[in-house]
């Protein structure tokens, strides 16, 4: 039988270290001059992985995803733990609309995703670090953000339901395989 | 109140760990007492998470680089193949102009005699020794007979003339159709003439008959152009005395001259005339 909650944590894992190889290789300009993105498959990964849980249980795992992400990738810690609280949590409230349609389940992560970007963005200017104006961000940052991301989210949906898939036919399999160790066990 | 699964608990466990961790970290971090902790935290952190991964992120660099390196490498092969292109043609026009300078050179030392600059249409590989095509004919002012040379002397007499080209029948072909009158200046100050009258491809010099068989003559010796019975003037190189064939009774049969140097090959060369022919 397959530990989902062990699967789960590796896959994100491996999001996390992605964004981090994504930051490195093409990292942001914070001149402006260019067109840049910021990398957020760990945050869709969490999303998609948890929506299926039940609140609580969505609500921590989330917490604890951000809280990793920001105390062993990036240094904060705290606000990402939030975030990725709040969003996970909200997943769940969306998952009869996410189980019919893939493109429902795309669109609501995609929308979490920019709304993620604009809360960090309007933070950032509320306390002053960012004087630049939302066009501007939009433009050079933002879109080519949602672009990219937004063609990763088909790939961890493909991702997700294959190892979903793979997950339930084990499961068959291995209750199958139970059931018979247990027939044995009564003829004798 | 509300009891945790087991699951939650160990998350809310974890998840409190972490916390108090963080915020001791972030409380500490400007006590100088756990900079050492702090700095070692940042290492690890470092050394495990940022490092492999800007290492992964150099070596991508470098691999892209490496395409980079070989585009450039493409390009220059084709600049050093096209250089070698550019190298010949440098060359080619150098050679081209020196033999342009030299004749410039010699066309200033001829005088008021009439000269034509041409250059070498066409010199087929059947009669290359034979004849050449220039590209000067009745237009220019070409004349049948007149003396057609390089800056190193005579070459040929132009045998025929069209409109804008002429054919030059070479010095070096086996049957000249008109004989050439010759003068040596001999080592006494006194001169000696003759016909320079046909080409002997084995001794690869022209035979040329004296009209003094007395005379001295020696090996060296330049002979060139006396200007009479021809239309081109006196003074031109023809080349110099190879070889003096005697006859029985010691008297001078014949007297072979070596060609001009660059007989062999030339781009550019002079038509010359008499000043009267104009």
């Amino acid at each position: 039988m397959i530990n989902k909650e062990r699967c789960s944590f590796i896959f994100l894992l491996i999001l996390a270290i992605l964004d981090q190889m994504n930051a490195s290789l093409f990292s942001v300009d914070f001149t402006y001059s260019s067109l840049s993105f910021v990398s957020h498959l760990c945050f869709c990964g969490c999303i998609l992985v948890v929506s299926h849980e039940k609140s609580l249980n969505r609500l921590l795992y989330a917490c604890l995803c951000g809280l990793c992400v920001g105390l062993f990738f990036t240094s904060d810690w705290f606000f990402k733990m939030i975030l990725f609280g709040l969003f996970g949590w909200l997943s769940g409230l969306f998952k009869n609309a996410m189980d019919q349609d893939h493109w429902v389940q795309f669109a609501l992560v995609f929308l979490m995703m920019f709304i993620n970007d604009l809360i960090c963005f309007l933070g950032a200017k509320l306390f002053g670090y960012l004087t630049m104006s939302f066009v501007k961000w939009f433009i050079h940052v933002e879109a080519l953000t949602l672009i990219f991301n937004g063609a990763w989210i088909f790939v961890l949906l493909y991702i997700i339901t294959v190892f979903n898939r793979y997950a339930t036919i084990k499961n068959i399999r291995f209750k199958r395989m139970e059931k018979l160790h247990m027939q044995n066990i009564r003829r004798k | 109140m509300r009891k945790f699964t087991r699951i939650q608990k160990r998350l809310l466990t974890i998840i409190v760990v972490l916390c108090i961790l963080a915020c001791a970290m972030f409380g500490l971090r400007q006590n100088s007492i756990t900079n050492i902790g702090y700095s070692a935290w940042t290492y690890l952190k470092y050394g495990l998470i940022q490092y492999p991964l800007s290492s992964i992120g150099n070596a991508v660099n470098d691999f892209s680089n490496l395409w980079h390196a070989y585009d450039d490498n493409e390009y220059l092969t084709k600049q050093l193949a096209q250089q070698k292109n550019y190298q010949t043609a440098y060359e080619d026009e150098r050679n081209k102009n020196k033999q342009l300078e030299a004749l410039l050179e010699m066309k200033g030392g001829l005088g008021d005699a009439k000269t034509i600059s041409v250059s070498v249409l066409e010199r087929s590989g059947d009669s290359w020794l034979q004849t050449v095509t220039i590209s000067a004919g009745k237009k220019q002012g070409v004349e049948k007979n007149m003396l057609v040379a390089t800056s190193d002397g005579a070459i040929g007499l132009v045998d025929s003339v069209q409109t804008v080209t002429s054919t030059v029948q070479l010095l070096t072909s086996q049957h000249l159709n008109n004989d050439i009158a010759i003068k040596m200046s001999l080592e006494d100050g006194t001169s000696v003439e003759g016909v320079l009258q046909s080409y002997d491809t084995e001794k690869k010099a022209y035979r040329v008959s004296l009209f003094d068989n007395d005379a001295i003559v020696t090996k060296g010796q330049k002979v060139a152009t006396s200007g009479k019975g021809g239309n081109y003037p006196s003074g031109i190189l023809i080349g110099e005395v190879k070889d003096v064939s005697l006859n029985d009774d010691s008297i001078i049969s014949t007297v072979y001259v070596s060609p001009v140097s660059n007989m062999k090959s030339f781009d550019y060369c002079l038509v010359i005339g008499k000043e009267e022919s104009k």
